[in-house]
């Protein structure tokens, strides 16, 4: 899908916002939802599995724990991610005329 | 299964190593892997960061996001270390998982191919919009 995006801005004005129309139907979000959660479950459990190539967290309670540890940051990681996606603190989103709104909106900052 | 060591005269412990991995490659294979894992762990929470920021962007806006060269630097360090990192990924599977020799080849050649014309094709989009 990066791939896709990448690619068609570099094709033509309409490729790309095809891409981005796909992206944003209900049937493109749930597929990039679900890349972001397998996205933050490979990036956990990969940190797990660099652990366990210097020697630690191999005792089996250790290594169920950091288990848990994997799943919790999945969920917390991907919560954030589109927590941020849908609130609206795109500096792209569409202008927004209640100048009060633009100023609540603007200032927020990133978490990830 | 059908053994290639069996089918010959040549029966040197060499022959029946060689091409199945444990062929003085396997150290360099399992290095490369953990080092693109490291490089991609601040590479992705970047691009996911990005991604976020960029959402609803237009065409235009989007160009001139990636002219900046720091993103077109991180867009293509993520892109070389995303898909080695895939390549490698594949490779381990397809060398546990698929048990024809035939078969097995030719998952490992068309993977490397896939990920090699994908990487190609996706620097130089990002070196014609940001060049």
């Amino acid at each position: 899908m990066v791939a896709w995006w990448l690619i068609a801005a570099a094709t033509s004005q309409d490729a790309y916002n095809t891409a981005m129309a796909f992206a944003s139907h209900p049937i493109g979000t749930i597929m990039i939802f679900g890349w972001s959660v397998a996205l933050f479950y490979h990036l956990s459990n990969g940190i797990r599995h660099l652990f366990w190539d210097t020697g630690r967290l191999f005792k089996i309670e250790n290594a169920y724990r950091a288990g848990y540890v994997v799943l919790l940051s999945t969920v917390l990681l991907t919560a954030a991610a589109w927590y941020c996606a849908l609130s609206g603190t795109s500096e792209y989103a569409p202008p927004v005329q209640d100048q009060n709104l633009v100023e609540a909106v603007t200032p927020k900052g990133n978490k990830s | 299964m059908k053994l290639k060591w069996n089918d010959s005269g040549m029966k040197s412990p060499l022959a029946r190593a060689r091409g199945l991995g444990s062929a003085h490659e396997g150290t360099e294979h399992w290095m490369a892997q953990r080092v693109t894992a490291v490089a991609l762990i601040p590479l992705v929470f970047w691009l996911v960061f990005s991604i976020i920021s960029l959402k609803g962007a237009s065409h235009a806006q989007f160009t001139t996001w990636l002219e900046h060269p720091i993103n077109a630097v991180m867009m293509i360090l993520f892109i070389i270390a995303s898909l080695y990192h895939a390549v490698l990924g594949a490779q381990v599977v397809v060398e546990d998982y698929i048990h024809s020799e035939w078969f097995k080849t030719l998952k490992l050649i068309g993977n490397k191919l896939f990920f090699f014309g994908l990487g190609i094709a996706c620097i130089f989009s990002i070196l014609k919009i940001a060049l």
